[in-house]
Order: C-alpha cells, then structure tokens, then sequence
C-alpha cells in the first residue's frame, strides 16, 4: 500500500512560513509520539503556543484509557496507523483503484459526475472556485471567515486563543485528547453579530481544502444574533484509507444567535469513527444538531448541547443506519445549566443483517434551575432476527421545576403495513424500502434537499442489500 | 467470626464457597456501572456483627384471621409460626428457612447455589455467606389459596447485621399470595439488613408478592431478589421503599417460560437524607412472554434517588412484550433524581419500550384544588397520594392502605 | 435555620503539600493546592462527575480535573470550564504553626 517510511521524518521538502504548501510530499512515520507531534505542527507552520497545546495533548492521549462502554474498539492498532499525510498530486489513486460498489452507489444516488472523482479522492481538487464565486464574495462582504483551521491559527490568532479548545477540553476523553494532538483540516468559521448567512457552509467547497480528513477540527462561532447553518459529510460513501477517524467539532452560540450542523457520515465499512461534538448556547440561543450515522464500521458520536444561558434551546436529530457488520453507538446530549432552557433529543435507528444501534444519551439539569424542559424520544427499528438495538438513557435532574419526558420504542416492521402495501401491489423489499423510509421521514425532511433525496435513495440501496 | 450452625453439609458447602469468594472481593466502587450513583466506601460495613444465632424453633403462634399462614422474627429471632391447618394438611409448606434446609434440600441447594453464582457484587456475595434467617413457603400443585400468607420481618438491634432470605415455591397451577414487612423497631437504631429473595413459579402458577420496607432511618438496606418464571404462569410484585438512610436493591426477573407475565410495580418515597438506588431487571429468554415494570418516585428536598431498569431480550425470544416505566416527582428543590431506563434488544419480533418522566406537582392542579378550600398540604397530599394510587391498584388491600398511609405520614412530616 | 459553627481545623502539615493532596474533614473530601500565589483549598470532588481535583494539574491559578478536563479557579471554586457546569466548594486556608488550616463549618 505505501512505501516504507523512513525512520525518522523527511522534512527537508517543507517551507516555513505562511503558505500552506501543497507541492512537496510529506508525511509522517507511523505510530505517534512527540516527534510525529513536532514534525505535524513544525510542517504547518504553527506558533508555539498551538504546538505545546498539540503536545500536552499528546501526553494526555497517552495517559487516557480506552472507553469501558460503547462500541468494540479493540482491534484499533494505534501503533499501526498513520497520522498525518499531506495529500498531494503525486500521492493520488487512481480511479480504477476506487471499489465497485462505490461507484455504483454514486450512479445510484445521482451524484452529479464532476463531484465523483472528487469525492473519492481520485484526481484534481474539485474546483470550487467557478460556481461558489459569488457565494464567497457575498461571505467576504459580511465579514463571515470561513476557512481551514491552520488559517485561522495563523490569521485570526485571538479568536482561535479565545475559543479553541474550550468546548471540548483536550483531557476530555482519549480521542479528544488524539485529535487535540494531531489535528489536520477541519473548518473555522466566524460569522459577526446580525449577520444570517442564507446559504450552507459546507467543507468541501472551500478552496485549498482536503475533502475528509482522518482528525479534522471545526470551530463554529458565531456571534451575537447570527446565524449560520453548516454541513459536514456527504451521503457518497467515503473511501478512506485510514481507518481511525477521530473528529472534534466546537460550537459557540453566542447570545441570540442560531447554528445549524448538519451532518451525513458514510464513511467505507473498514472505518472507525469516534467524533466528539459539543456546543454551549448562551441566552436565547439556539443549537440544532442533524446527524446522520449510515457508513463506517464503528461509529461513537454523542453531539451534546450545553444550555448555559436562560432562554437557549437546543436540539439533537440523530438517524443511524446499521447494517452488516456494523455498530452505530449515537446518540446525543443536553445538559441544563440555566433556568428557561429547553432542549428535543430524537434518535431514529434501524439495525439489519446483524447490524448494531445503539442510542446512548444524557440529559442533565444542575441544581437550582426552574422552568427547564426537555423530552427524548428514540425509535428503533430491528428489521430482522440477527440484528439487535440497545437504548441507555441517563436522567439526572437535579432541581424540581423542571419537565421531562423520556421514550423509547423497539419494534420490527409492522405487520399490517406491510401487507397493506403488498395488497396494493409492492413487493416485500419495495414495501418495507417505503416503511423505512417513512420512518426516517421526519429527520430527512430537516435536511437540505438534495440531501434528502440522496439519503432516500441510499436507503433504497441498503435495504436491497446491495451496498456493502 | 461465623456464628455456629447446625446446618446439613451441603449449606456449609455454599457458605463456605461465598465466604472466600468474599474474602477476595471489594466493595464496590463509584467505577462500577450498577454503583456510579450510590458511594458505599465510607460505610464500613464490616463494622456490623451479626445477631445471635438462635437455635430455638418457632414458637407457634395461632394464624390472624383472614390469613393462610404467618411466619414472624423478632431481632433475627423466630417469633411465631401459625400455618392454617387445613392448607398444611393440602401440603402447604411453611417453615423458617433454616428448618426447611435438610427436608426441601433438592430445591433449595439448586435455587441457593444458582443465587450464590449469579451473585455480582460483595454484598450480594457476603448474603449468601451470612444469611442468618428467613422464610420457606411451597405450595403444591393444583392448589388455589386465596388468603395471603404474612411474613413480618421486625429488625432491631443497634449496630447489628441481617440477612435474611425468602424462598417461595409455587408447584405446577397453584395460586397464593405473600405480604412481606420488613420493619425496624426502634428509629435510632443502626441496623445493616442484607437481604435476599428468591420466587420460582413452576407452569401455569400464580404468585403475587407485596413487600414493604419500614426501616428506622439510620438503617441500611440491601436486596437481591430473583425470580424464575414458567410457562404460562403469572407474578405481581409490589416494592415499597419508604424507610432506611441507604436503600440499594435490585429485582431480576427472567423469564423463561412461552406465556408468562411478569408486573413488577414499585413506589419508593424518599426524604431529606435518604438515599434510594432501586434496580428492576426484566430479562426475556423464552418467546412470547410479557413483562412491565412500573416504578414512581417522589423526592424530597435533601433526598436522592436513583432507578435503574433494563430490558434485555435474548435472541430466540420472538413475540415479547415488554414495557418500563418509570415516573419521578420531585417534591422540592435540592432533592435530586436519577432514571436510567435501559433496553438491549436481541430479537426484531417484539415490542419494547420504556418511558420516563421527572416533574413536580401540578400548579393548576394544586391551585385548583386549594380554590376547592383544601390547605396547601391537604391538597398536596391529596395529589401525591393520587400519583402512587394507580399503582397500587392491584396489591392486597392492607399492603395498599399500609404503604398509602406511610406515605401520608411522611408528607406531612416533610418541610 | 441552625447557627452555623466555624472553627479552624488544622489538616496536614506544611512539609506534607508538596504541589496538591487529598484531605478528610468529617468525611468530606477536600483538595490542597500549593502554587506561587498561595495555597487553596477546594472540594475534592469533581463538580462534573465526581474524579478527584487533588490529581489534576494545576495552571495559571486554575485546576484541570483529570478525567475531563473540567476547570475550576483554585481562588473562588468557580467553574471555568466545560464540560463542569456548577463550581465547587472553595474553603478558606491559612497557615499557622507549621500546619495547614481549614476554616471548616460543621455539617452536623
């Protein structure tokens, strides 16, 4: 697969400095350690005090143990893995290298042809320029940043000491504490007070960006009032070539203000996904979560919501598909730390062929709170006997003015709509396609349209059995 | 260290094993998934002797009326037997369990060792180590009683350790009924009660079993309880956690039979400086089996509660029909409640839910009823007593009354 | 309301609090911290999920819990930082004739 690395890292091709340079081959050695830590931030350019948050995490990585509950982890070699590779011109695949069933699903799904050689990872940069031109202008004019996070350390200093690493702490857990480390590519974006940005950000169409990075890092905030609605992902499943992804995304909503994530995670089935996502809403701020779970081999990802001020609402939409092979360990949080805050988990799972959905939740009030609500609802669908679901819900309410509900259901297909469909014509595979897809229909209508009508037909795709 | 027993071998034998299975244990610890919420490192446990081994038999005691059979202990002391005469000639078996070790040892060495290994934690271990009495019922096959039987555990004894066991027995289609109070005498006494309890339903039986703890506020309280089920064959339990400084139980029902059912109802009410962590544990191995767990709480200022249940739905058990529920009122600030309702499903045939709520007492409601010209605490009383009412829809009426009016007592006495 | 009882209960001796350790009062657990500005006294107990303050590091006059990075001000017990929401108990310190005290008000 790749060529032997050196012992130690070749760095005699890279500039110091202030471009990001896309011409010279490099890459790390495998395993991880400070020198691997060193040569990643010396190779972007870092200033010291991005380097020594890079090794202090590293030293806390080190220290963590494994997680004692979620998915099974234990065939992750970390000593085995690359962590850190510039992808360049001469590094790419080429399209022949890419598997059969990924470019059948993009036929399937309707991807459009120029976006498919992009998306995996064959070939030039898709090149974004051209069509989102006017988009970016617009972005500029409104004094929205929206660009990678080696930028803004280097261009927005300040905002990046103010924030960086205060949702998620890097000793928060150990692949928190990875991506601390190792971070590469992600998003920073900062959208100043009043400005609604109409349009969704999404990663791939920025200039200069690696379409989807093993520990990409985001930062979203936004100011008082704005609001801005960022996609992540992409139903085209994802060819990757590492399989340890450990992502960490950041959200500040600062008072008044709305932020919309959206994600769709198909990541290949070799692939395991361990995501840490957080954001705290200040006063009457909102925060909504979409996440959908349909790739990867295992997925661990939790998007919490921390309500710290009076008047923030927050939400999580969760959707994860788990087929053969496969463990969706999702779910979402809420913690309550302000009186008059609300917050609506709904969590959506389908488990087949013996796959594995489980939902696992938190929603917590601190003491001392009034008038704080929040209701849970999680609906499993196991569509047949060799796949199982699990629902772990934790309630700890601390102050009695409060509302909470929580639900779960576990079922398979019903019966009588299964044959209500059949008697009208379908066959048992078109009919429980629609069942299901009914099912997910209130979180897909939440997403952008094109999303939606690929997610569709990438269910379509599942439940025939023929992806994966 | 043990007290001296005269037991037959194979007792000795099971002892034995748990103590040294004990002696290489911990306590366990916040790390613990089952013991997160409820910190045991500053008990001492070990500091709790256990009472004086009595080696007198039961005084008879003529059965209260309206009963089939009572068995009473004073301290860990039996202190009366009374078994109606006509059920005993049937083959009702009532007997303290230390008595009914060498008659029914099939049984019970079977029902005891399977405990003793399923046992997870020390102080489930140090129970079958230590048990130091308790209750034995069998009711042959066939056999319909109507009456219930009483089991009246009284503990008293400052610094004192207890562990009693209850066995129940119900042959093939046999029917009965048991009420069990475990009190403590006096309020300011220390007492560590240990307790265990096992049910096994042969096909088609029927058991409904009412306990109620009433122990003195500075007492501990620990309980294991585990049920075997057949085919076809039904159990009602009912759980009143009112009394103790520290409650940790936990009830696990399997259910391994086509057909059965199993209710498992509890209402605990927990006050300033009480700690409750209350387990249910509804596990389907065989197809077609019902089960509902159904568990309300109310909290008051300075008291904490926690409520652990799960679901757990093996493979082949297609057609299950499970459901848990779990209800928590919050009485006042700085009480705090927990509710952890959890599902592992295994099987696609079924229908599994489970739902939790957590709120305080109605505004509307208690204004209403105050506009009616009830004081604010008669119309509270009147509101919670209503919140558990439901539940207990179905539980003797004496079990009903006697847990409705504690809760009464402890409502006015809360601030 | 009962009157609440202050007295100072020495908890360890100067030579004993290197940079932080862990002390009992009546139960409760508390922190000592030792740092250029002085030496604190916090809870023990992580407001967020009950690790322990004493074995975390200590960095510009705040405490990262060492389970999840939590912050708290080691001068007010103020929480800092996520993913902690609520501070902890700060307790007065004052040291005297070689020994570290804690203006201790009794639970009882």
């Amino acid at each position: 697969m790749k060529s032997q690395a050196p012992s130690t890292v070749d760095i005699g091709e890279y500039q110091h400095g202030f471009s990001f340079p896309d011409e010279s081959v490099f890459k790390t050695r495998k395993g991880l350690d400070e020198e691997v830590v060193n040569a990643i931030s010396s190779h972007k350019g870092e200033p010291d005090w991005m380097r020594q948050f890079r090794l202090r995490s590293l030293r806390a990585f080190q220290k963590k143990a494994m997680p004692n509950w979620g998915a099974d982890l234990s065939d992750i070699n970390f000593d085995d893995l690359y962590y850190y590779a510039k992808p360049t011109d001469d590094q790419k695949k080429s399209w022949d290298d890419v598997p059969a069933y990924i470019k059948e699903t993009f036929e399937r799904i309707g991807i459009p042809e120029a976006e498919r050689k992009f998306l995996a990872g064959v070939g030039a940069q898709y090149d974004s320029e051209m069509v989102y031109h006017s988009i970016k202008e617009d972005l500029a004019q409104k004094g929205v940043i929206f660009t990678d996070p080696e930028s803004a350390v280097r261009d927005h200093p300040d905002l990046v000491k103010q924030y960086f690493g205060t949702v998620i702490p890097y000793l928060d857990n150990k692949f928190a504490a990875l991506n601390s480390a190792v971070w590469s590519g992600g998003s920073f974006v900062y959208v100043p007070k009043g400005v609604k940005v109409d349009v969704p950000l999404q990663a791939y169409f920025r200039i200069n960006a690696r379409s989807f990075g093993q520990f990409e890092r985001t930062l979203i905030i936004a100011d008082e009032g704005s609001f801005v609605h960022y996609i992540e992902g992409c139903t085209a499943p994802i060819y990757a070539t590492e399989s340890l992804h450990s992502a960490v995304v950041e959200i500040i909503a600062l008072p008044g203000s709305r932020v919309r994530y959206t994600t769709i995670q198909n990541w290949s089935n070799d692939v395991y996904n361990l995501v840490t996502k957080r954001a705290m809403a200040y006063k009457d701020a909102t925060v909504e979560w979409v996440d959908g779970n349909i790739g990867s081999k295992r997925t661990m990802k939790y998007p919490s919501i921390y309500l710290m001020g009076e008047g923030a609402h927050g939400e999580v939409l969760s959707i994860a598909f788990a087929g053969k092979g496969q463990e969706q360990d999702t779910g979402g949080k809420a913690v309550h730390a302000a009186s008059h805050t609300s917050s609506l988990i709904t969590a959506k799972s389908i488990s087949k062929a013996g796959g594995v959905a489980s939902y696992r939740g938190l929603l917590k009030v601190n003491e001392g709170l009034h008038d704080v609500r929040s209701r849970v609802v999680c609906d499993a669908l196991i569509l047949d006997d060799q796949s199982r679901s699990n629902t772990y819900p934790y309630m700890e309410i601390n102050s009695d003015n409060v509302s909470i509900e929580h639900e779960a259901r576990v079922s398979k297909i019903s019966e009588e709509q299964l044959f209500y469909l059949q008697s009208r014509g379908m066959s048992e595979a078109e009919a429980s396609t629609m069942i299901v897809n009914g099912f997910l229909d209130p979180l897909v209508k939440q997403l952008p349209m094109e999303y939606a009508v690929e997610l569709n037909r990438l269910i379509e795709l599942e439940m025939a059995g023929t992806v994966g | 260290m043990m007290p001296e027993r005269k037991e037959p071998a194979w007792m000795r034998d099971l002892r034995a094993k748990a103590q040294e299975r004990f002696d290489g244990m911990s306590w366990p610890t916040t790390s613990d998934e089952e013991w997160r919420r409820t910190d045991v490192s500053g008990l001492n446990a070990l500091s709790f002797a256990p009472a004086e081994v009595s080696a007198a038999g039961n005084p008879a005691v003529a059965p209260t009326e309206g009963m089939a059979g009572r068995l009473s202990f004073d301290g860990g002391k039996p202190a009366g037997l009374g078994l109606d005469p006509a059920l005993e000639a049937k083959g009702v078996r009532l007997l303290g369990l230390s008595e009914a070790l060498e008659e029914f040892e099939k049984p019970l060495n079977d029902i005891l060792d399977e405990g003793a290994d399923a046992a997870d934690n020390r102080f489930a271990v140090w129970h079958y180590a230590a048990w130091s009495h308790g209750a034995f019922l069998l009711v042959p096959a066939g056999l319909e009683i109507k009456e219930p039987f009483l089991f009246d555990f009284m503990e008293s004894g400052d610094g004192v350790l207890s562990s009693p066991h209850v066995v129940v027995i119900l042959g093939e289609g046999a029917r009965a009924s048991v009420i069990h109070r475990i009190t403590g005498q006096q309020a300011e006494e220390r007492i560590l009660c240990n307790a265990g309890l096992d049910i096994v339903l042969s096909d088609a039986a029927a058991l409904s079993y009412s306990e109620g703890q009433f122990l003195g506020p500075q007492s501990l309280y620990f309980r294991n309880a585990r049920t075997r089920i057949g085919r076809d064959s039904l159990l009602r339990h009912f759980d009143a956690s009112l009394g103790a400084k520290l409650v940790k139980t936990r009830i696990d029902c399997g259910l391994a039979g086509k057909g059965s059912e199993a209710y498992l109802n509890g209402v605990y009410y927990c006050r300033n400086g009480q700690h409750m962590d209350i387990r249910t544990v509804q596990r389907h191995h065989s197809a077609s089996a019902t089960s509902r767990a159904y568990y309300k709480g109310a909290v008051a200022s300075g008291g904490r509660t926690v409520f652990q249940g799960l679901i757990e739905v093996d493979e082949g058990a297609s057609g299950t029909d499970a459901y848990l529920t779990n209800r928590n009122l919050i009485l006042g600030d700085a009480a705090r409640s927990d509710s952890i309702p959890t599902l592992r499903i295994g099987n696609n045939d079924v229908r599994c839910s489970h739902g939790s709520t957590t709120g305080r007492l109605s505004d509307e409601e208690l204004f209403y009823l105050e506009s009616r010209g009830l004081s604010r605490a008669e119309s509270r009383e009147m509101l919670v007593v209503g919140y558990f009412e439901d539940l207990l829809d179905h539980a003797p009426e004496s079990y009903r009354q006697g847990t409705l009016d504690v809760i009464r007592e402890r409502l006015a006495g809360a601030a | 309301m009962s009157a609440a009882v202050t007295t100072w209960v020495r908890v360890a001796s100067e030579q004993e609090l290197v940079t932080s350790i862990c002390v009992k009062v009546e139960g409760t657990a508390i922190a000592l911290f030792r740092t250029e500005e002085g030496i604190f006294a916090l809870d023990d107990v992580c407001s967020h999920e009950y690790s322990r303050l004493s074995e975390g590091d200590v960095w510009a006059g705040e405490v990262y819990c060492p389970k999840h990075g939590s912050r708290f001000s080691l001068a007010t017990g103020a929480v800092t930082g996520l993913p902690a929401t609520q501070p902890v108990r700060r307790w007065s310190v004052k040291v005297e004739d070689g020994g570290i005290w804690i203006e201790w008000q009794s639970q009882k």
